[in-house]
């Protein structure tokens, strides 16, 4: 992985009660969940579109994408924003943004096979904090494998 | 002076020369084909030697090169010593090709790389016969070393004839305030006519020293220079002594004295002809003013939604006063981002000879229109389709030479590439005297390649059959050309133009030739549309496809080969649902309205739960994840700060009703009629 995790503090969220982190330097902001406008026909991790201050913002719910049950919405949710250089972001679903934690990387471990789950494509290690394991999670490998130009 | 990408005089020559370098292109097809015009030589000469000047100062040796050559080779034109043949003409255009290249390094902030040995043998070769064995040692003049300034100390330094014309040049350019005879052109005409006769008035010389201002490498390199005039007559300035250098044959010297007065003038043109009463903007800020207008449209369409709730004359007021501001401030900034169609067009003429010579078959271009404006973005996205259907139209439109000559046409084939602006949109069409497309291939092609049955190809009018080459999959042409496409290309110029919001249409004869209309929008960032309420979102269909709009429960619902089908002022239309398209469940309500859709040669009649009215939407890009979704060309900010898909409907469509709906619309005998009639 890059030199961007040598600031090694990291956002934990939650989804399907699974830890998440990215690096604290790749999140915009943390927002509510605004109304979003559905996008008929677009792949189905796409949740849909907002206005972020003029801008338009996709929202994506990568649980469906890493085989994981889609989560009601609930007072704890949150779309967190991902920066993903060139002006480009995308609004990641989240059940919940826990912390800002440091994170030991040198103790990272590669993910367990996953069977056939798309998980290992996007994250490639998980690391241990306080006893729990966290996936680090690469956005813009996600979105790189998701985007509508490289599934079409 | 050191390579530095980032200077203002860097960004400069880039700017001047990248434009000149375009337009050389043109220029030199245009000489090709008519040698005897003096003022398209001039123009090129111009261009080189500019171009030269400029890439001299910079040190960019291998563009100094090149263009030195070319010009040398447009300098022996000019006189009459050399003619103008495909000979001559395509080391030219293969140094262009370089030059281009080049440019893009430069682009890159990349310093380019020496110019390939092979082009420059070429052209030297061109320009002595004689001694094209012998490396040719470049014609040289030697002058004082003091002239580099700090920077090099090397007392061996010599200034290469173009280096130092690069520097009188730039002098040149810097004194155009002072205008008249000018006290550098007085030193250049002096030292390189060698004129023993002309003696430096006090006057001159002054005005000489209060044009250079501070740049001190110049005002050294001319002080050195003056300094040598008053003691030694100029011209035994002028040869180069020979020191490790090879020696420099008399020969070289005098080409160079020869040539320099001619040059000087030429060279100073184009900077008389500007006008002072324009500015060059950053396209960047352009673009950053268009942003904010759109944010002003949007706000606009607020007031507009509050108007309903606040009832007021004098909010009204202000709120219409605001309106035509708004729309006037529009139209303005669109205005500014317009730019000629020339831009794109002028790279076209020398596709079409190259292709043509690669084909070995005689093919004119001849362009209309090429004033014509439209958005800046615009014309950069038009340049790739239209290179693609001109290159289309040399090779599969326009027959080989025999084929012609049997079939009794002018040997020279026609391509006509014109451009109109009819109201908001512009029309581009691509016609060529060509072979034109044979329907009955057409009909075989379309059953052999699974596209429809055999029944339903046989009632296919033929205009619908021509408009078949759009859709992938489908090429006409037997063998596989490396000119043009292997049947990947023609849907991709399709799909191009759709999300520029533009339609393509084609028509042909048989033996006539091929005409390829394509309409666009003139402005991308703006777009009229129609607010639609499906389900429970809001979106926007673009205005310009919607014919008409029709009440539900006005109209007659049939059923035909499958499908529903409405019946409107005598013509039949494929009914389609946006609630089945758009995944909504399906209802019925009294807002129900009918849009009749015309889109490139298919029409429709859609089914929207409300119509809310007229909008004029600023189109946001969709991010990198949905960027190149068919369906949609975009989204925009609605009056209450939500969001609303833009449908393209054309893509949508075709997308969800599969293939067949296109032979189903043809079938039903929507247009062909009307249009073969």
């Amino acid at each position: 992985m890059k030199e961007a995790l040598l600031d090694n503090r990291f956002i934990t969220f939650t989804l399907n009660g699974e830890i998440y982190a990215i690096e604290v330097l790749k999140i915009q902001e943390v927002i509510y969940i605004p109304e979003i406008t559905k996008v008929p026909g677009a792949p189905s991790f796409v949740v849909g579109v907002i206005n972020l201050r003029g801008i338009l913002l996709t929202i994506v719910d990568t649980s469906v994408e890493f085989g994981l049950a889609r989560q009601p919405g609930t007072e704890y949710s949150r779309v967190v924003v991902v920066s993903l250089g060139q002006d480009e972001r995308v609004g990641l679903l989240v059940d919940g943004v826990s912390e800002v934690v440091s994170l030991d990387l040198s103790s990272r471990e590669p993910l367990p096979t996953l069977g056939e789950g798309k998980l290992v494509q996007y994250a490639y290690h998980i690391v241990y904090n306080d006893g729990r394991p966290v996936i680090l999670l690469d956005m813009e490998r996600v979105v790189d494998a998701v985007s509508w130009s490289s599934a079409a | 002076m050191a390579f530095d990408p980032h200077s203002e005089i860097f960004q400069d020559f880039l700017l001047e020369a990248g434009e000149l370098l375009e337009s050389l292109n043109e220029q030199l097809v245009e000489l090709e084909s008519n040698p005897e015009d003096s003022e398209a030589l001039n123009a090129v000469f111009r261009g080189f030697h500019t171009i030269k000047g400029g890439a001299g100062f910079l040190e960019l040796t291998s563009i100094v090169e090149l263009c030195h050559r070319s010009e040398d080779l447009f300098g022996l034109i000019r006189e009459d010593k050399l003619k103008l043949t495909e000979a001559v003409m395509d080391p030219v255009l293969a140094a262009v090709d370089e030059l281009n290249v080049m440019f893009e390094a430069l682009q890159e902030g990349v310093e380019p790389e020496a110019a390939p040995v092979t082009i420059i043998q070429q052209l030297e070769a061109i320009l002595n016969p004689s001694s094209v064995a012998e490396p040719e040692p470049k014609p040289e003049i030697q002058v004082i070393a003091e002239t580099r300034g700090e920077a090099e100390a090397d007392e061996n330094e010599d200034i290469s004839e173009d280096e130092f014309e690069a520097l009188l040049d730039r002098l040149d350019g810097d004194e155009d305030e002072v205008g008249g005879a000018s006290g550098t052109e007085f030193v250049t005409d002096v030292l390189l006519k060698g004129d023993p006769e002309k003696e430096f008035t006090e006057d001159e010389f002054d005005l000489l020293l209060d044009t250079l201002d501070e740049e001190t490498v110049e005002v050294e390199a001319v002080a050195a220079v003056t300094q040598v005039i008053p003691e030694s007559k100029a011209a035994e300035v002028l040869p180069s002594e020979p020191q490790s250098a090879p020696p420099t044959p008399p020969a070289a010297v005098e080409k160079a004295e020869v040539k320099k007065p001619k040059q000087k003038p030429s060279g100073k043109t184009p900077q008389h002809g500007k006008s002072e009463s324009s500015v060059r903007v950053d396209t960047r800020r352009l673009d950053d003013v268009m942003n904010m207008v759109g944010e002003l449209v949007l706000i606009r369409n607020r007031f507009e939604n509050l108007k309903q709730s606040i009832s007021s004359e004098i909010v009204d007021r202000t709120i219409s006063d605001l309106n035509l501001l708004t729309t006037d401030i529009q139209e303005v900034v669109m205005r500014l981002r317009m730019q000629p169609v020339r831009k794109v067009f002028s790279r076209f003429p020398r596709v079409v000879r190259d292709l043509a010579r690669k084909l070995n078959r005689k093919v004119k271009l001849e362009l209309v229109g090429e004033e014509t404006e439209v958005d800046k973005n615009l014309v950069e996205e038009l340049a790739d389709p239209l290179i693609h259907l001109i290159r289309n139209a040399v090779d599969h439109g326009v027959e080989p030479l025999n084929v012609r000559m049997a079939a009794g046409k002018p040997a020279e084939g026609t391509v006509v590439l014109s451009a109109e602006q009819e109201g908001d949109h512009i029309l581009l069409t691509i016609k060529d005297d060509g072979a034109g497309m044979n329907p009955e291939t057409l009909r075989h092609l379309a059953v052999k390649r699974g596209m429809m049955d055999q029944e339903t190809v046989e009632k296919l009018p033929d205009r619908a059959l021509y408009n078949l080459i759009f859709e992938p999959g489908f090429s006409t042409k037997k063998e596989i050309s490396d000119v043009s496409g292997r049947g990947v290309g023609m849907d991709v110029v399709k799909t191009h133009i759709n999300q520029l919001n533009g339609q393509i249409d084609i028509d042909s004869e048989l033996g006539g030739g091929t005409t390829i209309a394509i309409q666009v929008p003139l402005t991308l960032a703006i777009m009229p549309t129609l607010m639609v309420r499906v389900g429970s979102q809001v979106y926007a269909i673009p205005l310009p496809g919607i014919i008409e709009l029709f009440e539900w429960s006005f109209v007659e619902v049939g059923r035909v080969g499958g499908r529903e089908v409405v019946r409107l002022r005598d013509r039949t239309y494929p009914l389609i649902h946006a609630s089945e398209l758009l995944e909504e469940p399906q209802t019925h309500s009294a807002e129900q309205r009918v849009l009749i859709i015309e889109l490139a040669g298919h029409a429709l009649a859609l089914v929207v739960d409300q119509v809310i009215g007229q909008e004029e939407v600023v189109i946001k890009p969709l991010g990198t994840l949905l960027r190149g979704m068919p369906g949609y060309s975009g989204a925009t900010i609605t009056g209450d700060g939500g969001v609303a898909m833009i449908l393209d409907i054309a893509s949508m469509v075709s997308k969800r009703a599969g293939g067949d709906f296109l032979a189903f619309s043809e079938f039903s005998g929507l247009n062909g009629e009307e249009i073969a009639a």
